[in-house]
């Protein structure tokens, strides 16, 4: 269970963590598309944190996780910063807005609900080689720690081996949603960059659980 | 890569900064948006924006002005502007009458532009999105409105804006844009991809001894290959896929549109351009004042857009009225 200091000091690490590897996402983006995406991803990141820095260390998780959320979705565009993007909103309308505020239910509801609105406006479906693909079996995953009653970090163990697993499927599938869906055919072989950064996020809230010493 | 340009960072920054410094004394670039504005809208009409990736030039900052665009905002190499910038278009635009935020079909576009009109109308003005889609070829008719917008929405840049320009209310302006819409068809043929100035790579693959028809604007993987055949032959079977799709047949006048890509030269878009009024001579069909030139490209792509409007006396009207938007200048020349 993590609370509003900490999502302020989590959204710093995960801006650390995209700028770390944005040259390797684009050059995953760079096998089937523009090449951008790590970059995109970074920059939008900054932006975030920047607004996150301005509110200052007192405010609310559900604030912090808007603000960041938003401010990437502008700086990004495409089609990639609105979806992108939805990942913060929603895990910041799911957020309690007491001191204990994101938690596994939390981060479960936070992005089934983003992946229910990336499906609907982007119009992918699972199989299609985006970011969908590692949500949804991350999703289930923490879905089913809920109800077992798993401690925060167990369940997102299982949830970043889950999202990692559903990188590896990617790299069977042919692209038909995306930027990628221009090489089609070509795009076999390769894993999706979205997909991966979304694995990327997931594995960085389990390292980030572990650093502050949570079970 | 052998282009033309500083550091892919800097291509917006870079060139929106020259188009500005041509254009200053009629546009402008709202501070601190990626927005290119008129300094001289109308009070008192219906206001026409667009947000679209760059790299489609002049499309669409060279659409901005006078019975055309009132503001575009623009993105990154062909990705959408995030929605503060369309919002901040759309309140730049606005006269109190409404907005239309025109919307080429393609995820990014209508993402960000639906989160602009949302949050416009979360601030009490009325913001009301047109899509535009007519790319025959990106998906079958039962399912018309998952079509790509490609070269043809260049009608409704002029259209939608001389009409919005005479002054009509917001719901009339929606409904002709619409309308044009509905009666606008494209199909676009490609030899060679554009090469995309931030990867280097090139947009697809084409073989050599062959044309994809059906291409996107970014490239998009074609619907199917054609073997190098004689012009005359292939600008009868693009006039065929519209003429199937569109119900243009009757005595019907239709405006044409004929867009090169980007490496196609004037030369072949004059030669294309006569096989159509040839072939639409022989089916009974005149053309009225066409549109020839490079208006929408895809970097260096070399291609052609064949678009038609079934058009009715009011956009033949329109058609004609006179705009000081600096993209217009085709070599059909009755645009200006």
């Amino acid at each position: 269970m993590l609370n509003s200091r900490q999502i302020y000091q989590l959204l710093h690490d995960i801006t650390d963590m995209y700028e770390e590897n944005k040259q390797e996402l684009s050059r995953l983006d760079g096998l089937v598309g523009d090449g951008d995406h790590g970059f995109s991803i970074a920059r939008g990141c900054q932006a975030g944190l920047k607004a996150v820095r301005n509110l200052g260390d007192g405010a609310q998780a559900r604030e912090y996780l808007k603000i960041y959320g938003r401010e990437l979705t502008n700086e990004v565009g495409g089609a990639m910063g609105p979806l992108f993007g939805l990942l913060f909103t929603e895990l910041g309308r799911a957020a309690k807005a007491d001191s204990a505020c994101l938690g596994l239910a939390e981060l479960a509801a936070g992005l089934d609900s983003a992946l229910a609105i990336i499906c609907q406006l982007g119009g992918a479906a699972a199989g299609d080689k985006t970011m969908v693909d590692s949500m949804i079996p991350t999703v289930k995953s923490l879905k089913r720690s809920v109800r077992e009653g798993r401690s925060f970090l167990d369940g997102l163990e299982r949830a970043a081996l889950e999202a990692e697993k559903g990188v590896q499927d990617t790299v069977a599938m042919v692209a038909r949603r995306g930027r990628a869906k221009y090489v089609r055919e070509r795009s076999k072989g390769v894993p999706d960059a979205g997909a991966t950064s979304f694995y990327y996020l997931v594995r960085k809230v389990r390292d980030f659980a572990d650093k502050e010493g949570q079970q | 890569m052998k282009k033309f340009i500083n550091e892919p960072e800097q291509i917006a920054e870079d060139m929106i900064a020259s188009f500005l410094s041509i254009h200053h004394r009629r546009l402008k670039k709202l501070t601190g948006l990626s927005v290119v504005a008129r300094r001289d809208i109308e009070a008192d009409k219906v206001g026409i924006v667009i947000g679209n990736g760059l790299g489609h030039e002049p499309a669409c900052i060279g659409f901005v002005g006078k019975n055309a665009l009132d503001c575009n905002a623009y993105g990154n190499l062909f990705s959408a502007p995030g929605p503060k910038h369309i919002l901040g278009a759309i309140l730049e635009a606005d006269q109190g009458r409404g907005v239309i935020v025109l919307t080429s079909n393609h995820a990014g576009d209508v993402l960000n532009s639906g989160i602009a009109v949302r949050w416009a109308r979360e601030d009490g003005i009325d913001a009301r999105m047109v899509l535009l889609y007519d790319d025959v070829l990106s998906a079958p008719k039962h399912l018309i409105h998952e079509r790509r917008g490609t070269a043809g929405t260049f009608f409704n840049y002029r259209l939608a804006g001389a009409y919005a320009g005479e002054g009509h209310d917001i719901a009339a302006v929606e409904r002709f844009a619409s309308r044009v819409n509905e009666r606008t068809r494209t199909v676009t043929i490609a030899s060679v991809p554009g090469t995309s100035p931030l990867s280097g790579e090139p947009m697809g693959s084409i073989r050599a001894d062959e044309y994809e028809i059906g291409i996107g604007v970014h490239g998009e993987a074609a619907a199917s290959v054609l073997k190098v055949q004689p012009v005359s032959k292939i600008a009868a079977r693009m006039a065929d896929y519209l003429l199937t799709d569109g119900d243009y047949q009757g005595a019907e006048e239709i405006i044409v549109l004929v867009n090169g890509c980007g490496q196609t030269t004037n030369m072949e878009l004059l030669i294309f351009y006569g096989e159509v009024e040839r072939y639409l001579q022989e089916k009974g069909i005149s053309i009225y004042r066409p549109a020839i030139g490079s208006f929408i490209t895809t970097q260096e792509m070399g291609g052609i857009a064949l678009s038609f409007l079934k058009a009715d006396d009011e956009m033949k009207r329109l058609w004609s009225r006179p705009t000081d938007a600096p993209g217009f200048m085709g070599i059909g020349g009755n645009l200006v």
